[in-house]
């Protein structure tokens, strides 16, 4: 059997090189991912529990604008929406296997902004809200079809079952002004349990960032 | 200390690959099977190259239907998947019908040339099918058995050459 010694080969010389560089990469790694995750401490809240994993990130006004403008809003109707809306990123993964056959239900209908304004709670602008919007706000200047419908599909959907390995990601509006700080009490049931959870601390998107 | 260099270069070798397998076999994304599988809803639409497409054409065949847009990250993530089990099963009883809700045809050409897709892809211009289907987010995609029954249903995005969802098609393909 062929044998090394490892004080002596060149082999060994070569794995004593790279493991010095191996250590440096993971500590680079380690610093980087420490680095990003507290220049987004304010921006994104990520909620994990048994097989669900939730991200919800801000929106600035400005990028709520140009995805706006971008679906065929004009840039009147997309600011006017973008300003109010306070529009979020909402991303739900259901982390089951299919053994498992485990089904997550979220209704943001039960979902309730709270904030210091009069009255404290609300629910977040759902899907089916925004058609009575759009006559009632837009009446002389009503935003083209192409454009309704892509923002219907771009919200998050009011109501989803989840099987297992389901995501989906979708914007959520709160109907709060840009900067506007706010709690988020979620609601959800997995398996016919119900879970509640409160984000404290969360925050519009400004007009050039989110705080 | 003397060792066999190829035994370690073995052993580790194997830790990774079990490793890979063992992680790999845990977050595989997979379809969730209809308990009860129903009659596909109606889908008649005009594809990109002013094709019309009646799923009821199609029986005998399975087919995946998708919706989705361009402007949706997931969906456009998904599509080089959805092209390369096109090509691997477009000649034997499989069909992708791609439905864009709320496009137009404009929007959608340059995307399908930059990711040379050749599937059909539909348009459903008013939202219409989308919610005939009960789609509520996008993607979701829909397969649907040679009888025309969907059996299996996926939301979010799913890597559609993955061996276990080849498999799916497959014994779709090959039950009479």
């Amino acid at each position: 059997m062929k044998t090394i010694d490892y004080k002596t080969t060149k082999r060994n010389k070569n794995i004593y090189l790279f493991l010095p560089v191996l250590l440096i990469l993971l500590l680079t790694l380690i610093t980087v991912k420490k680095a990003y995750s507290a220049s987004n401490k304010n921006e994104i809240s990520k909620y994990v529990i048994d097989n669900l994993r939730l991200e919800l990130r801000p929106f600035a006004v400005n990028t709520s604008e140009a995805f706006l403008q971008a679906r065929g809003f004009s840039q009147d109707q997309a600011k006017a929406v973008a300003k109010k809306a306070c529009i979020h990123k909402l991303e739900i993964h259901n982390t089951a296997t299919n053994a498992e056959n485990i089904a997550i239900i979220i209704d943001l209908k039960k979902w309730i902004v709270i904030t210091s304004a009069n009255p404290p709670t609300h629910p977040p602008a759902v899907r089916e809200v925004w058609p009575k919007r759009w006559q009632n706000t837009f009446a002389k200047n009503m935003p083209n079809k192409r454009a309704k419908i892509a923002f219907k599909w771009a919200l998050f959907p009011t109501y989803q079952v989840f099987w297992p390995a389901d995501y989906n990601w979708g914007l959520i509006a709160f109907d709060l002004e840009a900067n506007t700080e706010f709690k988020l009490q979620i609601q959800f049931k997995i398996d016919e349990k119900i879970y509640k959870k409160t984000f404290k601390n969360l925050r519009c998107g400004n007009y050039n960032g989110f705080t | 200390m003397q060792l066999s260099f190829k035994t370690i270069k073995a052993t580790i070798l194997a830790t990774l690959l079990c490793f890979i397998f063992l992680t790999d076999a845990s977050s595989r994304p997979i379809l969730h099977p209809i308990a009860k599988p129903k009659k596909a809803p109606d889908l008649m639409l005009t594809d990109i190259d002013g094709k019309h497409h009646d799923i009821t054409n199609y029986r005998g065949k399975v087919v995946l239907v998708n919706f989705w847009a361009t402007w949706c990250p997931p969906c456009r993530s998904e599509m080089p998947s959805m092209q390369r089990v096109w090509d691997k099963f477009k000649d034997k009883g499989f069909v992708i019908l791609a439905v864009d809700v709320g496009e137009k045809a404009d929007d959608i050409i340059p995307f399908a040339m930059e990711y040379d897709l050749e599937f059909p892809i539909v348009l459903d211009n008013n939202d219409k099918t989308a919610r005939a289907w009960k789609v509520r987010g996008m993607p979701t995609s829909f397969l649907v058995d040679k009888q025309g029954n969907i059996v299996y249903q996926a939301l979010g995005g799913r890597e559609w050459d993955d061996v276990k969802i080849i498999e799916i098609i497959q014994n779709l393909i090959d039950k009479i």
